[in-house]
């Protein structure tokens, strides 16, 4: 194992988002932590396989974890960088054999960022047989000041189930665009949630998370919440295709919007091309429904108090 | 403690009166009934004395322990203690059972929680952690409902057909259920329905008819009154009916 100090800043914004970071350094837990193009702390475990490589800008790491190995404790990764400009990038590849089992916990924190780059390109291939489950936390600090672009592709064997959570929710935004492709193969299970929040008209996300239900039987849903307030943007697309007998998907899109200049856009779109597949959608956009209102501020909320409470609901 | 006089409202987006003449008192810890078929006003009466926007009267006044609150906020009213559980409670997205309760305490105490719970005969340990949406059936979004309008402790209670979609079985449950929070919160009660049933608890009644109040006083006298405008005696085939008041 290969240890050094992970910054106290970056350890505080893990805790801003809501994750338990005890766990996180704990020595003998799975983790990868990085800072800036550094690994301050590696550890594998039985079946888990940690490959990294720093490269001038970032790293280059290969994720594995072995057939039929069920990782028993969080793989808990970070993807830090506590400067205030530069670029940071991130090629990683995941690669989860048949029947293995694995949660990983992922904190991308930036916590001074002015003028930040923040890159990844993931690739995912899940086996046949596997459950993969991947939470990403992220915090850019509170200057908008962080650029955020990452890309995954995975392909999701026959049988496995591949859950991720994306959440933007604490302190600014910055720009985040990104942009997920998943497949799906026969009987495979996806299911994708994404949470972001725009909070000033520096605040711009685009998110655009795609599933293709390839394979026979295969399911897919995509859930998309969203706020934006104070001129934010906030625009998410969710897209499913059916393409093969017995596929079912569904994409729902929630987005609220607050203040003058705000802007949120959700777009749900469905594409079948097989026609036994069955693909539904929904999406709202607007502000905050006013019976949910009323009704906090019959038990004594403000009307902020009460907004604030339904969009951290939401969120 | 409640008194409303002549009021007049036209909810925002319609253009006629929907209440043109209602007045009534409800005095302090007492299940008062406001009886009416649908159409008749009621719910438009319990929004507006609630201060909801779409509701502010156009003429006549509202008083609460004294002090004129026409023209004071939800919220306002609220901390004045007066609350208001809707005939459909909304759902809400992510938002637990017990912080949803917690919201509207002043002292937000874990045990309190749980004993708004138990007064509505919900299992906390069951309850606490669940979403208020919609995976709560229509009967336990109620329970929560009421739960979280019992937690604040307020003076009065406007239940908006608590009794509504309910199975008839139930009713004498709920009533009961109902006489239980009154008298362990000591809060008034503003009961909106047109269940005789809830006769078994009510106190006093109005009846308001086309937006109008017909009658205030005791609860046997304007159900039979409301019995006689709509006709009922006729088609009520629940004997003894009218007597058991």
């Amino acid at each position: 194992m290969q240890e050094k100090t992970l910054p106290h800043e970056i350890l505080e914004s893990a805790e801003k988002v809501g994750f338990d970071i005890d766990p996180m350094v704990a020595p003998d837990a799975p983790k990868l932590l990085l800072n800036f193009n550094k690994v301050v702390a590696v550890k594998d475990a039985p079946g888990l396989i940690l490959k990294s490589k720093e490269i001038d800008d970032g790293i280059v790491a290969d994720i594995i974890v072995t057939k039929g190995v069920k990782i028993k404790y969080p793989l808990h990764l970070c993807f830090g960088m506590v400067a205030q400009t530069g670029i940071q990038e991130i090629v990683a590849r995941f690669i989860i054999e048949d029947g293995a089992e694995v949660l990983m916990l992922a904190h991308c924190s930036f916590p001074n960022a002015c003028d930040l780059v923040h890159k990844m390109e993931a690739k995912i291939a899940v086996g046949k047989g596997a459950k993969f489950l991947y939470e990403e936390r992220h915090y850019h600090g509170e200057n908008s000041g962080a650029s955020v672009y990452p890309t995954f592709e995975a392909d999701i064997g026959e049988g496995s189930y591949f859950k991720t959570v994306f959440s933007l929710v604490q302190g600014t935004v910055g720009k985040v665009n990104i942009n997920a492709n998943i497949y799906a193969q026969k009987d495979a299970k996806i299911e994708m949630i994404t949470k972001a929040y725009g909070k000033s008209d520096k605040d711009k996300v685009m998110i655009r998370d795609a599933v293709f239900l390839e394979g026979n039987n295969s399911r897919g849903t995509i859930r998309m919440r969203a706020a934006a307030r104070g001129g934010g943007e906030v625009f998410m697309e969710g897209i499913t295709e059916g393409n093969a007998p017995g596929a079912t998907g569904h994409v729902d899109c929630k987005e609220i919007i607050q203040g003058f200049g705000s802007t949120a856009r959700a777009t749900p779109l469905v594409r079948v091309t097989d026609e036994m597949a069955r693909i539904t959608h929904e999406a709202a956009v607007g502000r905050v429904n006013q019976k949910e209102l009323d009704t906090l501020m019959a038990r004594g909320l403000t009307e902020e108090e009460a907004v604030d409470m339904i969009v951290k609901g939401m969120l | 403690m409640l008194k409303v006089k002549d009021l007049v409202i036209e909810p925002r987006g319609v253009k006629k009166a929907v209440v043109s003449n209602a007045s009534f008192e409800v005095r302090e810890k007492e299940i008062h009934v406001i009886l009416g078929p649908n159409g008749s006003g009621k719910s438009t009466l319990a929004y507006s004395v609630m201060g909801l926007g779409g509701y502010k009267p156009i003429s006549g006044s509202i008083t609460f322990m004294e002090k004129d609150i026409t023209n004071l906020s939800v919220t306002e009213r609220a901390k004045l203690g007066i609350t208001l559980a809707w005939q459909e409670p909304v759902r809400f997205e992510g938002i637990t059972v017990s912080d949803y309760i917690k919201a509207g305490m002043s002292n937000r105490d874990e045990s309190a929680v749980d004993h708004a719970l138990s007064l509505v005969e919900l299992d906390s340990k069951k309850f606490k952690k669940r979403f208020v949406d919609n995976s709560l059936s229509g009967g336990e979004r109620k329970r929560v409902e009421l739960a979280a309008v019992v937690a604040m402790e307020p003076k009065l209670m406007i239940l908006d057909e608590p009794d509504s979609g309910l199975d008839v079985i139930v009713y004498d449950e709920l009533y009961q259920l109902l006489d239980n929070i009154r008298n362990e919160v000591n809060s008034s009660v503003l009961l909106i329905t047109h269940r005789e049933e809830s006769g078994e608890v009510a106190d006093s009644a109005t009846l308001i008819w086309e937006g109008k109040t017909i009658l205030s006083g005791r609860f046997p006298i304007v159900m039979h009154k409301y019995c006689t405008m709509a006709r009922r005696e006729d088609k009520c085939r629940k004997k003894p009916c009218l007597m058991k008041y």
